[in-house]
């Protein structure tokens, strides 16, 4: 590790400095990512922050998933009991911890919805699911993000907005929704990826105008 | 033929199911196949990581809902009752995810492939110093092969990465992820340094206010360290801020 020395810098400058540097710090110190980093090293208080942060949009997404308020007070507290668990595994250039949480619910809402998959292979899925994700749209603003993904699912067609949100809340399988629709297995397939797609084609653009913004 | 018999997918057909994979709403049986043509296929591995991050931002539709006060203290007596039992291994990490970005940017790549960016014309196009961040060109030209990296080491803790990215004729670049963005006067500063003891005649190189890819106005040839500090304020010529990334050259 390298540090800085320059010759042109009185002991007394550097202290100053120093004590500059240190205020940035203070400012700085609570970033997920340095939350994460602190949980890594099994620092309960950093999960009491992130829990802060995060709780009311895990209950949130909880509650629409299993409509059912004890059972989403369980989901919640199951779903940072996994962060805990899962932070060695947690890369920061990789998604945001906002993304993570939003995944480890959605995982154990469905684990409730499909009381008859076995915990095993679920927490497989997990795994995966957490190792693959690579969050494109970290940088971009919370609420801005926000707005453009209410904004791109509106803008859906009805019939994939419908797919979508039943495989994503309602945890459905293809066959599932569509036996709950009607429309042919395959219909429901090409919805899906199209659903995607116009999805990631509208949060695409809607943060390359946010990335132009000085 | 997989183990259970079947056919493995081709490329088009897993693009026709990963949707349905990533959102964890495909079939047992196909869902097999997927994953089995994941393992051995870099190109739908980055195409899922892409899909997936879609799905993830799925949840920002919810309206938060404040959780009942006492879960609080449910889930962090529920933590204190696990603080025995040690950490998840680290999983296997893949060759690439040495450099982070390089999985990043093969994302990137599939996102930005439509559009017809030729990468020649855009790197040209590129402006000088904090204006151009846009990463997507530059981890190009890393995944290339066809230009140099040297990945500056966070002090401990960081969890900031930079790099050096320098391509001949192409310019030279600082890729900077995973920090932060700084508001106000305050920037991110790289300073290039002359060797010997202390290291001597610190060179701001560029400004910025948080991540991306920034063109050089010089390349670090000649220079035997960089660095990365938090600057208090702009333009100043003296490191003042602490040391958060750096290398020797
Ligand atoms: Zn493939």
């Amino acid at each position: 590790m390298i540090r800085l020395r320059p010759g042109s810098v009185s002991p007394k400058r550097m202290a100053m400095v120093q004590a500059a540097g240190d205020v940035a710090e203070d400012e700085l110190r609570d970033t997920d990512a340095q939350l994460m980093w602190r949980l890594r090293s099994r620092d309960e208080d950093a999960l009491g922050e992130l829990y802060d942060r995060h709780a009311a949009l895990a209950f949130g997404l909880a509650l629409r998933m299993v409509r059912d308020r004890a059972a989403a007070e369980e989901v919640v507290q199951d779903a940072f009991l996994t962060l805990w668990r899962q932070a060695a595994n947690y890369l920061p250039d990789r998604a945001s911890c906002r993304s993570w949480i939003c995944t480890i619910v959605r995982s154990r809402a469905i684990d409730r919805l499909r009381r008859s998959a076995s915990k095993e292979s679920r927490d497989g899925q997990l795994a995966e699911d957490l190792a693959g994700l690579c969050d494109t749209w970290q940088l971009a603003d919370e609420s801005l993000r926000a707005q453009a993904v209410h904004q791109a699912v509106e803008g859906l067609p009805r019939e994939q907005r419908q797919v979508l949100e039943l495989a994503y809340f309602l945890g459905l399988s293809q066959t599932e929704i569509s036996e709950r629709t009607g429309a042919p297995l395959g219909t429901v397939k090409g919805r899906t990826r199209l659903a995607l797609q116009h999805l990631r084609t509208a949060l695409f653009s809607a943060t390359q105008v946010e990335e132009v913004e000085p | 033929m997989s183990e259970d018999g079947r056919t493995p997918l081709n490329c088009t057909e897993v693009s026709d199911l990963l949707s349905a994979y990533v959102l964890d709403s495909l079939e047992a049986g196909p869902a097999t196949q997927v994953r089995e043509h994941l393992a051995v296929c870099p190109d739908c591995r980055a195409e899922a990581a892409e899909l997936r991050s879609v799905v993830a931002v799925m949840a920002e539709q919810v309206t938060p809902v404040p959780p009942p006060p006492e879960l609080r203290r449910r889930v962090l007596d529920a933590v204190h009752a696990e603080r025995q039992v040690p950490a998840a291994p680290p999983t296997p990490r893949s060759r690439a995810s040495r450099f982070p970005w390089l999985g990043v940017a093969a994302a990137l790549l599939l996102a930005v492939g439509g559009v017809g960016w030729g990468l020649e014309e855009h790197l040209a196009g590129a402006a000088s110093g904090p204006a151009a961040a846009s990463i997507t060109p530059v981890e190009q030209l890393i995944a290339s092969g066809r230009a140099q990296v040297v990945p500056l080491s966070p002090v401990p803790g960081y969890t900031g990465r930079a790099a050096l990215v320098t391509a001949g004729s192409r310019g030279a670049y600082l890729l900077l992820t995973g920090v932060p963005k700084l508001s106000g006067e305050r920037s991110y500063t790289l300073w290039f340094m002359r060797t010997g003891q202390p290291l001597s005649s610190p060179r701001a190189v560029v400004e910025v206010s948080g991540p991306g890819a920034y063109r050089l106005p010089e390349g670090p040839s000649g220079y035997g360290a960089a660095a990365v500090t938090r600057e208090p304020s702009r333009s100043d010529r003296t490191p003042r801020g602490p040391v958060l990334l750096s290398s020797k050259l």
